[in-house]
């Protein structure tokens, strides 16, 4: 049985030239809590990301995952699918997988995408590419699954469908996840605990105990403390652009 | 309000393939806008018109060359001392062929291309990996590339031929020179662009630094390491081209020189039109090579225009 992992961070900090992204952040997230972490551009969400994926190191601090018996597996999803042109939709998900051809093909089944497996990335429409992206991430059977803004690029209404069946898919198999994102309404929708960065550091941590299926109506209350949050922080543009 | 609606349906059907999702159907209104949404290459024409004018338009052109190369040698317009007519060079082709020596000659220039290009392509390919991946390669290996590269190789043949004599080695060597430098560019700036977004993928999904290469880096050069392949090919049959001509004991350009001393065009003809054969089934294979390398391409896929 797949089951998540817990993640440590403490005192995580990363600058760029002088330039500081992610400050003295500490946080512990429980196995197989869902988070969404909410914040205006450039206060370093998908830096702490790329950190836990392993593709970036921090300037100091320390991030770690563990709770399982072997190794954490992790693994990330991003804005862009970031598929290999060059390789079929089933040589995607396949991608650093040893002899994983029969766990591909079954994910593609879950995603919705059989019987497209030798189709080349260039043919899918964006929610398809989007479906293939998170099939090569899941068939890892990751403990840590981060999505850096993954249906950021997507239409409403490709996004509330990949919304479902992500929800879904973790049903299933629960794991930890971190989302990062813009929309207030896709972390209340999704997670079980949202928090707000900023460039000085995590400015609020909320748990949304609200059953699902949530509906937006349940979620007015946290969305208004959310918005308001973020609106003084100094950039509502971005924010108000999805109302 | 038609118009809107009609720039809204030419707009969704050009992003990215999503057309399925809506497109409003007008039958039925006041305006034909039928002929305007059925304009895709499909409805253009059938199929089998396509097919006959892809096979035939590009021999229309070099079919009116012979015509007009025939008409104005059997008018006597031109003196068939200076141009030959086409069935004359026809008969010499047949003649040398029986002779023998014209298979020997072809065969010789092709061994030539075949060396020469197989050395410098896959020593430019070698060396534009190296630069392309790792720094210290490119400061060790690039500057110096790059001035040899500004030196034309032709201007080598006289002291290549004062080295090595008039063998084999100076024209393998010569196409080698003239092959190296289009693919070693190529390689290298092709491996340099490649998008870090997708090897961050690799790294993230515990690639390692060899498949990173194998799996993403190279694939994601090859198109523009195709391009400099096929152009290689051109300057490698440039080269020969010169390098037989000037010194040379058998091979076309050996043809070509013989035949000059004896005043004979019909053999001179001849030898242009097997060193054009020869540049189009290169540049032919190439072709074929593309289209299976980058089936995965828009622009390579069955079915693009070309």
């Amino acid at each position: 049985m797949i089951s998540g992992a817990d993640i440590s961070i403490r005192g995580l900090s990363r600058s760029y030239e002088g330039r500081k992204v992610l400050q003295d952040i500490n946080l512990d997230i429980p196995a197989g809590q869902f988070v969404s972490i909410l914040g205006t551009s450039g206060v370093g969400k998908s830096t702490l990301l790329k950190i836990l994926a392993g593709v970036e190191t921090p300037t100091c601090g320390d991030a770690w995952a563990s709770g399982t018996k072997t190794k954490p597996t992790v693994r990330i999803m991003f804005q862009e699918d970031r598929l290999l042109a060059w390789r079929t939709v089933l040589g995607n998900v396949t991608l650093g997988l040893r002899h994983g051809e029969p766990n591909a093909m079954r994910m593609l089944d879950a995603v919705g995408l059989a019987g497209r497996e030798h189709a080349f990335p260039v043919v899918l429409s964006g929610g398809q590419r989007q479906r293939v992206a998170l099939a090569r991430a899941l068939v890892h059977e990751p403990n840590v699954l981060l999505l850096d803004e993954p249906f950021g690029a997507l239409d409403a209404i490709t996004r509330s469908s990949m919304h479902i069946l992500l929800q879904g898919l973790l049903d299933h198999a629960p794991r930890t996840v971190l989302l990062v994102t813009h929309d207030v309404d896709e972390a209340l929708i999704l997670s079980d605990r949202v928090l707000v960065l900023t460039a000085s550091g995590i400015a609020a941590d909320i748990t949304v105990d609200v059953a699902r299926p949530r509906h937006h109506s349940q979620l007015a209350e946290k969305k208004d403390y959310l918005l308001g949050l973020l609106s003084g922080t100094g950039t509502t543009a971005q924010f108000a652009q999805s109302h | 309000m038609t118009i809107d609606v009609v720039l809204r349906e030419d707009v969704s059907r050009r992003t990215q393939g999503e057309s399925d999702s809506v497109s409003p159907r007008l039958d039925g209104q006041g305006f034909n806008l039928v002929q305007h949404s059925s304009r895709t290459p499909a409805n253009r024409r059938s199929v089998p018109g396509v097919l006959y004018g892809r096979t035939v338009l590009p021999w229309v052109l070099p079919a009116m060359a012979v015509l007009l190369w025939y008409s104005v040698t059997v008018s006597g317009y031109v003196s068939p001392n200076i141009l030959p007519s086409p069935l004359t060079v026809l008969t010499t082709a047949q003649a040398l062929w029986s002779a023998g020596t014209l298979q020997r000659d072809i065969l010789v220039s092709l061994g030539r291309i075949a060396f020469g290009f197989a050395l410098g392509a896959s020593t430019g390919f070698v060396l534009g990996i190296a630069v392309g991946i790792s720094s210290v390669a490119r400061l060790v290996f690039d500057r110096s590339v790059q001035m040899i590269r500004t030196i034309p190789h032709l201007a080598l043949v006289p002291l290549m031929i004062l080295w090595f004599g008039i063998g084999e080695q100076p024209k393998v060597l010569l196409v080698a020179l003239g092959a190296l430098f289009p693919v070693y560019i190529n390689t290298a700036s092709g491996i340099r662009n490649v998008d870090p977004k997708l090897i961050e993928v690799g790294r993230a999904y515990g690639l390692s630094q060899r498949e990173i290469i194998t799996q993403i880096v190279l694939p994601a050069a090859l198109q523009p390491i195709l391009v400099g392949v096929r152009y290689a090919l051109g300057v490698a049959w440039l080269t020969l081209v010169v390098a037989e001509t000037i010194a040379s004991r058998e091979g076309i350009g050996y043809l070509v020189q013989n035949a000059r001393e004896l005043l004979r065009t019909d053999i001179i003809i001849l030898a242009i039109i097997l060193y054009s054969i020869a540049g189009w089934l290169a540049d032919w294979l190439i072709r074929i090579l593309e289209s299976r390398l980058l089936r995965w391409h828009p622009n390579y896929a069955p079915g693009a225009n070309k």
